[in-house]
């Protein structure tokens, strides 16, 4: 009998043209809120699921699955063609997508996000629909001591995306983390470097930050006669921007690999696309046989953080469907779109509503095969943005970041920050400071501080509660092992550089 | 030797800030609970942190320095102006966006987003076009058509409103 509903559940969803139709819909919404800076997934289902109060449940479902997953893909278009990364987990993206733009190469670009998107996020469909429940059984072993081992795990990731200067890097970092310091104390709720300033007391937001730091400095520098890109004029075949069996079936291993991690990460609470991405293309450059070819516009650094942050939409509505948890803001916000609707998300939803949970699967993956199709569709479109002339494109970037910036809180506050954390910023890329690692230590230094002190509360200060609990141990092991491996190879590198110019 | 005299300034401007706020940190409570991490804990390891890589930063730019005193002047170096030498070098269009920029976000306020949206892209773009390309009515519809169209996306569909 159950089968027999879920069946006819997934029936009603290929067979309605309405369903479909919403579901085409809040994809491609989704896309155009993760392409522009400032506009993220959060803010479009946020601001569609209103409409869809007199919707059907099944419509209702496909417009906001539709606006989450095209959301996060979204994110990779302004990343790879203007290296201003449209959202939070597009920013490893950049590393490797710009530079292929500047080679001529944004098609090909574009074309491998879309399709390292997809198979993120029918990877991690596929291990939501197949082991939801038993998977939600790993969320909820991780405690305050494993959100900080992750954290500090994430943060030594700042060693792969600092370029040429390790110690420049881990500036750019600590920049990251000083400014996740402002506004209220995480545990005990006191005013920290507020200045008397109302706009300080909720701290200083990732969104106009990443803007500030992204796209105000990369729009001046533009400017400069310094950067040219590279215009494949001629007419773009199919072959020009979709990955062929043989380049797909070759990155098999980093599809496959980072698409796990997407899951995983997606699959433990409070974290999100931006850490998965970054983990994902971490472990990427770690078992190329090239990892120098890492940020001068490698295919796999690409793949890599596109299929880790799709990946994160299947892994986030684990705890979200079997135990009513949200997995990021994204899946919160959903939260609220399902209950609206009249759906409690839990361990209730899988026992009692098995039809909705193969709606909700279908829907899911309809939505990703959707989103994969539009991005493939509009490639000839998107890249006839980099033929805009830098005197047009640029003031009007300039617009869109201020306005990004602005939408997240209505505040002129959060401009000006923007404003002068670019001018900064600028002055940070002439001086040769990577800007990839200052996002990371923004959205990971608030988790380790407030999850370290956290379990020292609840440990009674016993810090040896970070080695002895597994998950924790493994996180901090592999930490001081990269840490390790980065302080032998500066080391070396400094003394063959100082053998070189001796012999010389 | 341009990227030299940037890195510089950011030191600088960091190892201030951080001396500032390392003063400022002595304002936040010192209430320390078990494991003894207060609230200006973390911010207090973080500012030091960044004042010591500052200063082996600056340790390593001086050691470069001396190291090749004996060198001949690169031609960069010996073609690069006195002025640059000692602030960051900004070419001219991009600091009078700079300016625009800062004016753009102080006239929000009082003009609105459409006024300055448009006087934003139509100066910005009559000042970078190259003046045999430069067309005043040009400038001015795509300021326009582009300062209503944002203004519609945003206010009217995406219900974000712009003051």
């Amino acid at each position: 009998m159950e089968v027999a509903s879920s069946f006819s559940m997934v029936m009603a969803v290929l067979t309605d043209p309405m369903a479909m139709l919403w579901t085409f819909v809040g994809t491609f919404m989704g896309l155009v809120f993760g392409s522009l800076p400032g506009l993220t997934a959060t803010m479009g289902i946020a601001l569609l699921v209103p409409i869809t109060y007199s919707f059907p449940t099944l419509h209702a479902l496909g417009m906001m699955l539709g606006v989450y997953v095209g959301g996060i893909a979204g994110g990779a278009v302004a990343a790879i063609l203007l290296n201003i990364p449209g959202t939070p987990s597009a920013v490893a993206t950049v590393l490797d997508g710009y530079p292929m733009a500047q080679q001529g190469r944004a098609a090909k670009a574009l074309g491998w996000a879309a399709t390292a998107s997809f198979f993120g996020g029918f990877i991690s469909w596929l291990i939501l629909a197949t082991l939801a429940p038993q998977v939600a059984k790993f969320a909820l072993r991780f405690g305050p001591p494993e959100y900080a081992a992750l954290a500090l795990f994430g943060l030594m990731i700042i060693a792969s995306v600092s370029g040429k200067s390790l110690i420049k890097g881990v500036i750019s970092g600590l920049i990251g983390v000083w400014l996740s310091t402002f506004g209220v104390d995480p545990i005990i709720g006191d005013l920290r470097f507020t200045f008397g300033n109302i706009n300080l007391m909720s701290g200083i937001a990732v969104m106009p930050a990443l803007i500030g730091f992204y796209a105000i400095p990369q729009i001046l520098r533009s400017l400069s006669e310094e950067q040219t890109m590279e215009m494949n004029t001629k007419t773009l075949n199919l072959s020009d921007f979709i990955p062929s069996l043989k380049e797909i079936w070759r990155s098999k291993f980093n599809i496959v690999r980072s698409s796990v991690i997407g899951t995983i990460v997606g699959i433990i609470p409070a974290t999100g696309g931006n850490i998965a991405a970054f983990l994902a293309y971490d472990q990427a450059k770690r078992f190329s046989k090239s990892p120098e070819e890492y940020g001068k516009g490698c295919p796999d650094g690409v793949i890599a953080p596109e299929a880790a942050n799709n990946g994160v939409t299947g892994g986030a509505l684990v705890p979200l469907l079997t135990l009513g948890i949200p997995g990021d803001s994204v899946t919160a916000v959903l939260l609220g779109g399902l209950m609206i609707h009249g759906l409690q998300p839990g361990p209730q939803l899988f026992s009692k509503s098995p039809d909705i949970i193969m709606g909700i699967f279908t829907t899911l993956l309809i939505a990703n095969i959707f989103m994969w199709v539009i991005q493939l569709v509009g490639i000839k479109f998107f890249v006839r943005i980099l033929r805009v002339p830098t005197y047009f494109l640029a003031p009007m970037l300039v617009i869109l970041a201020v306005v990004g910036s602005y939408a997240l809180r209505n505040s002129l506050f959060d401009v000006w920050l923007t404003i002068l954390l670019g001018l900064f910023g600028y002055l940070m890329l002439r001086g040769g400071f990577p800007m990839a690692p200052t996002v990371l230590g923004l959205v990971l230094g608030p988790m380790l501080e407030s999850e370290i002190r956290r379990t020292l509360i609840l440990s009674g200060g016993d810090w040896s509660v970070f080695f002895v609990r597994p998950i924790s141990a493994v996180f901090i092991g592999v930490s001081l092992l990269i840490a390790l491996t980065v302080a032998v190879k500066s080391f070396k590198k400094g003394k063959n550089a100082d053998q070189v110019e001796a012999s010389i | 030797m341009k990227q030299r005299v940037a890195e510089c300034w950011v030191i600088g401007i960091l190892s201030i800030g951080a001396l500032f706020f390392i003063k400022q940190a002595q304002n936040v409570a010192s209430t320390t609970l078990p494991g003894g991490i207060g609230p200006r804990t973390f911010p207090l390891i973080t500012f030091w942190a960044v004042l010591i890589l500052n200063v082996c930063l600056l340790g390593s730019i001086i050691w470069e320095k001396v190291k090749t005193k004996k060198a001949a002047p690169t031609e960069d170096e010996s073609q690069t102006k006195l002025i640059w030498r000692v602030i960051p070098y900004i070419p001219r269009q991009t600091l009078n966006i700079i300016i625009m920029c800062l004016l753009l976000v102080f006239l929000w306020r009082y003009l609105g987003f459409i006024v300055v949206a448009f006087l934003f892209v139509a100066g910005a773009s009559l000042l970078l076009v190259p003046e045999e390309k430069r067309s005043l009515r040009r400038s001015l519809v795509l300021a326009g058509v582009y300062a209503l169209v944002i203004y519609t996306l945003f206010v009217y569909v995406f219900k974000i409103p712009l003051a």
